[in-house]
């Protein structure tokens, strides 16, 4: 009987989870799915679940003529290159709030909360008159430039919590022993908040990986990244669906290896307090 | 090695607590000093700032007669042990203890030996290879103190380096610590909260109080153990030091038929001691007549027959420790507020309860009625208006 009622209890469980990956994991899939499926059956009515799965999406987005393999290049430099520029403001910046008493360092947290919450939508038209007056527009600086406006809030707050982190003995234990100022953030501080840099950076590059709002008003023909180039097939005669789906899927893989490469340093990052020991 | 001075020392914090008032106190070229108070009483920030980690309001640290108020911590040559020890962690104990020599930027030879040497005296040599993170509660502490010894300062500061261990290590550790200290002879700055540890370590130790004015002092007294023992300085120090802890009461003393007679307050008569009180005349003479505060530490009672001693009571309650059997009995306290300069925590129920030690083989009964006898030559007595050591 209470066998009977746990086996029950379990599988209910079990269904409500499956319920809510489907949520989760449904859009994902049908995406995926969607670029190797035939073009004539993607709205099909009853849809079709099976198929013969064909790479010509891939072949033509990505191969041939590939119209988005110059994006995905665009992509990673652009993201690539928001992820250089943002530690070594980020971290500074981190470091004062955490270590520091300061005037106003509890409202410029709150400022930093601010540009986080912030549509982007709305700093679009000053953003493409300021870059266009500075003659940046289209080059892959101006969009360097304008995603650490989102990059360094958010790198911020997490480079903080991570240097709060640290305890501060350790640091002045290490100025006792005759080390100055840069020593010490060399020798101490950084090597223990590596994996905080590494889940900063991490989220750094999927930020502006995944934005696709300014890329759009600030990148040219030559400059746009890959979420603008999936737009684009909204643009043409209808939309190609399946070159959007593996368009889609290819920006996807990006973020998705990265977390599943560096998922220990994110786990760790979390659990660092247990440090002090 | 170094003497180390504060002089004059006083210290605000940003927010404006006062944490160091007149603070001025040298501690002699190889001397083991310790810094004894409450909780507030700024023995840390003391600590600190001779390390150089807190930055002085006003005043001198010397350190070997230099003046070393502004100096760096990494310039100053000191060596502090922390509470939590902050160790490095991702450093193993061989990295941690040659990290202060590389700063000096050492020969990798001379490092090697003296880190060889260090953990030798310590019984660190296997543990060389670990990072903090493998090391018992005990082998950090050890850690804590080789980074310490491995660069021969010129003065060793410490703050509660043995609170976070057992008791068992602790008391162990404790012994090591000060063999070594006699070994190294090392001029030793180490605060506890600890009164035990500050006894059977310090050479002298200094009692310190929260202040809460600038023209109040931290510092109570700086004597060796035995005599903050024997003479404290004032109600703090006589409350601070021993446990269990002195007994206030309040008392007067009046010229009767026979002699001097002491009255203690909320005891319907004079003790019957009229010649032992005589005795005490001319530490007294000034104040016939006016109150006093009698300090009676526990061990200056002794166990008499009911009628037969000073004072008979009512005992409360008995606590048996072993080698010590303590009696508690209460005195009715008087009307009127008694400032005896002393905060609330310190001294227990005040003026109310009241321990005595006796042989625990004659410890009596709860609830049964006890004379007592007290060694008032011992006694202490203080002023009631500054909490003074009447001498």
């Amino acid at each position: 009987m209470r066998r009977k009622k746990l086996l029950l209890r379990t599988g209910l469980i079990y269904a409500g989870l499956i319920l809510v990956l489907l949520v989760f994991i449904g859009p994902i899939l049908w995406f995926a799915l969607l670029a190797i499926r035939p073009s004539e059956t993607v709205f099909a009515i009853p849809p079709v679940i099976f198929f013969t799965p064909s790479p010509a999406a891939f072949q033509s987005t990505f191969v041939d003529p590939g119209a988005n393999r110059h994006q995905l290049v665009n992509s990673l430099i652009v993201a690539g290159g928001a992820v250089l520029l943002n530690l070594p403001f980020s971290f500074p910046a981190a470091y004062a709030l955490s270590r520091f008493r300061m005037r106003g360092g509890k409202n410029m947290m709150l400022w930093y909360l601010g540009l986080l919450m912030a549509p982007p939508v709305a700093f679009l038209i000053p953003y493409f008159v300021l870059v266009s007056r500075i003659g940046l527009r289209g080059t892959y600086l101006a969009m360097i430039l304008i995603m650490q406006t989102i990059t360094i809030p958010f790198s911020v707050w997490l480079m903080k919590s991570f240097i709060d982190e640290v305890p501060v003995e350790l640091e002045e234990a290490a100025r006792v022993d005759g080390a100055k100022w840069p020593r010490v953030i060399a020798r101490i501080t950084l090597p223990l908040v590596r994996p905080g840099m590494i889940v900063t950076s991490m989220f750094a590059f999927v930020f502006s990986w995944n934005n696709a709002a300014f890329p759009l008003v600030l990148s040219n023909q030559r400059t746009a990244t890959l979420p603008i180039g999936t737009l684009g097939y909204f643009a043409t005669a209808g939309a190609t669906w399946t070159f959007i789906g593996a368009a889609a899927t290819a920006a996807m893989l990006p973020p998705m290896i990265i977390f599943l490469v560096l998922d220990r340093y994110v786990a760790r990052g979390l659990t660092f307090g247990s440090l002090k020991g | 090695m170094a003497s180390l001075g504060f002089k004059d020392v006083s210290k605000r914090f940003h927010d404006g607590t006062l944490a160091l008032a007149n603070v001025d106190l040298e501690v002699a070229h190889g001397e083991f000093m310790v810094l004894v108070g409450p909780s507030g009483c700024g023995k840390t920030t003391l600590l600190r700032s001779a390390a150089g980690l807190e930055e002085i309001t006003s005043g001198e640290i010397r350190l070997g007669g230099r003046v070393v108020t502004d100096v760096d911590p990494s310039e100053r040559d000191v060596a502090m042990v922390f509470q939590n020890y902050a160790l490095y962690p991702h450093m193993t104990v061989r990295q941690n203890l040659a990290f202060g020599l590389e700063q000096r930027r050492l020969p990798g030879a001379e490092i090697a030996k003296r880190v060889a040497a260090t953990a030798g005296t310590l019984g660190l040599e296997r543990l060389l290879d670990r990072k903090p993170a493998a090391l018992s509660g005990g082998q950090r502490q050890r850690v804590a103190m080789g980074r310490a010894i491995v660069r021969e300062p010129a003065c060793f500061l410490m703050d509660e380096p043995l609170s976070n261990l057992d008791a068992n290590l602790r008391v162990q550790m404790r012994s090591e610590l000060k063999l070594l200290n006699a070994r190294l002879g090392v001029t030793t700055l180490y605060v506890t909260h600890d009164q035990v540890e500050a006894m059977t370590m310090g050479d002298r130790v200094a009692v310190l109080s929260p202040v809460s004015r600038p023209e109040d002092h931290n510092l109570q007294q700086c004597a060796p153990p035995a005599e903050l023992y024997n003479s404290p300085a004032n109600l703090f120090v006589a409350g601070f030091i021993g446990s269990p802890a002195m007994n206030f009461v309040r008392a007067r003393i009046e010229r009767g038929g026979n002699g001097p007679e002491l009255l203690i307050s909320g005891l319907p008569s004079p003790l019957r001691a009229g010649g032992r009180v005589a005795a005490l005349k001319p530490r007294l003479e000034r104040w016939l007549n006016r109150p006093v505060i009698l300090g009676i530490r526990p061990e200056f009672f002794s166990l008499a027959a009911p009628g037969e001693g000073d004072l008979d009571v009512d005992v409360v309650m008995v606590e048996m420790t072993g080698a010590d059997g303590y009696l508690h009995f209460e005195l009715p306290i008087p009307p009127g507020p008694v400032e005896t300069g002393l905060a609330e925590e310190t001294v227990p129920h005040r003026h109310k309860q009241v321990t005595a030690r006796v042989e625990p083989k004659l410890l009596p009964r709860a609830g049964t009625r006890a004379g007592l006898t007290i060694d008032l030559a011992r006694a202490h007595f203080f002023d009631p208006d500054t909490g003074v050591a009447i001498r």
